[in-house]
């Protein structure tokens, strides 16, 4: 058995002139739950076509359960689950019209995976697809990707829309099939409260390149935030080794820095800073600190 | 039976170590409490099953908890058999990372003593007894 589900190896994709991804070089583990995080635009829709064997790359190469996403056979499509925040099923159909199409689909089929998700949610199988709440259809959805075993599951933003109640059912059938599979799963969200809950792994991605491959753990224990006043005009951000993101709070400063330790606070001193403490920082902090960096210069 | 936050400044899987630890400590979760599974807490916490996983490791590490083969995992009476110099260490960490999370309230020291005051007493009173 691979123990990657995914393997990109200096992956570009142009788009005429834009440049979408750039040489980007990941690997998705069996087993794990990899979170993908970025601001729109990112190159994460791209991937996820690439991956699909959608869309073709430039140049580099990229390779699902050990075959290239360019020449993926039907067999191994069938190992791919693929769920986005669309939902988009047959309105006209009735649930378990639905599931039995699909069953003859996938050789994998298995019932009772479809049972133990699809439980989560309040769904009958004489229901038409089209009298389901979009939380029921996030439901059948993940319920019928899962039924299929998949060795990859890409989920594509699939809380998107909904409310708390169908988030949480979501969020708690995924967790239920978590241990039970040697499947991995790509959890792309905007919401840092989800991919702190579901993730084995973080990538986040910046303008189509990697800018950071850890666990979210590991992640926030590198970012470190320092409030501090500055009675002369601040310094010139050169001066601040590691900087993250600098936000203006009534008459401080709030610095969010990567990789410094404790002794950050001496050099803060140095530069003329008074007031100098150190906040807390959480996954939701640091993430965002990293996506707003390049903000950093319009905040000084 | 136990809470955690998203969103905290501590990993939740540390979370789920310390509210237990404290929790077997004060004697809440008596020696021979049989905690849930792994996949169990996972679904009702709502997170990742290798958070808790985590969490469980640490803690049999901790030798708080202690695993059945078959049953499940156990809680037992804590050993302080770390030495001396370890056990100043975990504090001193622990009191770090305090003083990150109050770092930037506005409550003055003496009320922030008195808590903590008040927070030992009821540890060791049940300690103790």
């Amino acid at each position: 058995m691979n123990k990657y589900v995914i393997e990109t190896d200096k992956l570009n994709k142009y788009y005429g002139e834009k440049h979408a991804l750039k040489n980007l070089s990941i690997k998705v583990k069996a087993g794990k739950t990899t979170a993908i995080v970025g601001s729109n635009g990112a190159g994460k829709s791209t991937l996820f076509k690439i991956l699909l064997g959608v869309l073709a790359p430039s140049d580099g190469t990229a390779t699902v359960l050990g075959m290239p996403t360019n020449s993926l056979s039907p067999k191994l499509r069938g190992d791919i689950g693929f769920v986005n925040e669309e939902h988009s099923l047959p309105f006209w159909m009735p649930v378990g019209k639905l599931v039995t199409i699909h069953k003859a689909l996938y050789v994998n089929w298995n019932d009772a995976v479809y049972n133990d998700v699809v439980a989560f949610f309040n769904v009958a199988k004489t229901q038409r697809i089209s009298e389901l709440s979009r939380g029921e259809r996030a439901g059948v959805n993940l319920a019928m990707a899962l039924a299929q075993q998949p060795k990859l599951l890409l989920l594509d933003e699939p809380t998107l829309g909904l409310d708390v109640v169908a988030k949480r059912a979501f969020l708690e059938a995924l967790i239920s099939i978590q241990d039970l599979s040697s499947c991995g799963i790509v959890y792309c969200s905007h919401s840092m409260d989800e991919v702190e809950r579901v993730a084995d792994d973080l990538l986040i991605m910046e303008k189509g390149a990697l800018r950071f491959h850890s666990t979210p753990d590991e992640f926030v224990e590198r970012v470190s935030a320092w409030m501090v006043d500055f009675e002369e005009k601040m310094p010139n951000k050169e001066n601040f080794p590691g900087l993250l993101n600098i936000n203006r709070i009534d008459d401080s400063y709030q610095l969010v820095v990567l990789d410094q330790n404790d002794s950050y606070k001496e050099h803060l001193l140095e530069l003329g800073a008074s007031n100098v403490f150190k906040v807390p920082v959480n996954l939701d902090k640091a993430i965002n600190s990293i996506l707003a960096q390049n903000h950093a210069s319009k905040a000084l | 039976m136990i809470n955690i936050t998203v969103g905290d400044s501590r990993p939740i899987f540390k979370q789920i170590v310390d509210e237990l630890h404290i929790k077997i400590v004060k004697g809440d979760l008596p020696p021979g409490t049989k905690l849930p599974s792994v996949r169990g807490l996972a679904i009702q916490l709502t997170i990742n099953t290798n958070t808790v996983a985590k969490a469980y490791k640490e803690l049999t590490a901790l030798g708080v908890v202690e695993a059945k083969t078959g049953l499940g995992l156990f809680t037992r009476s804590p050993e302080r058999s770390a030495s001396e110099k370890e056990q100043m260490q975990q504090v001193k960490q622990a009191v770090s990372h305090f003083i990150a999370d109050i770092a930037g309230t506005n409550i003055d020291q003496e009320t922030i003593l008195e808590l903590i005051e008040n927070e030992l007493n009821t540890l060791y009173r049940i300690n103790d007894k």
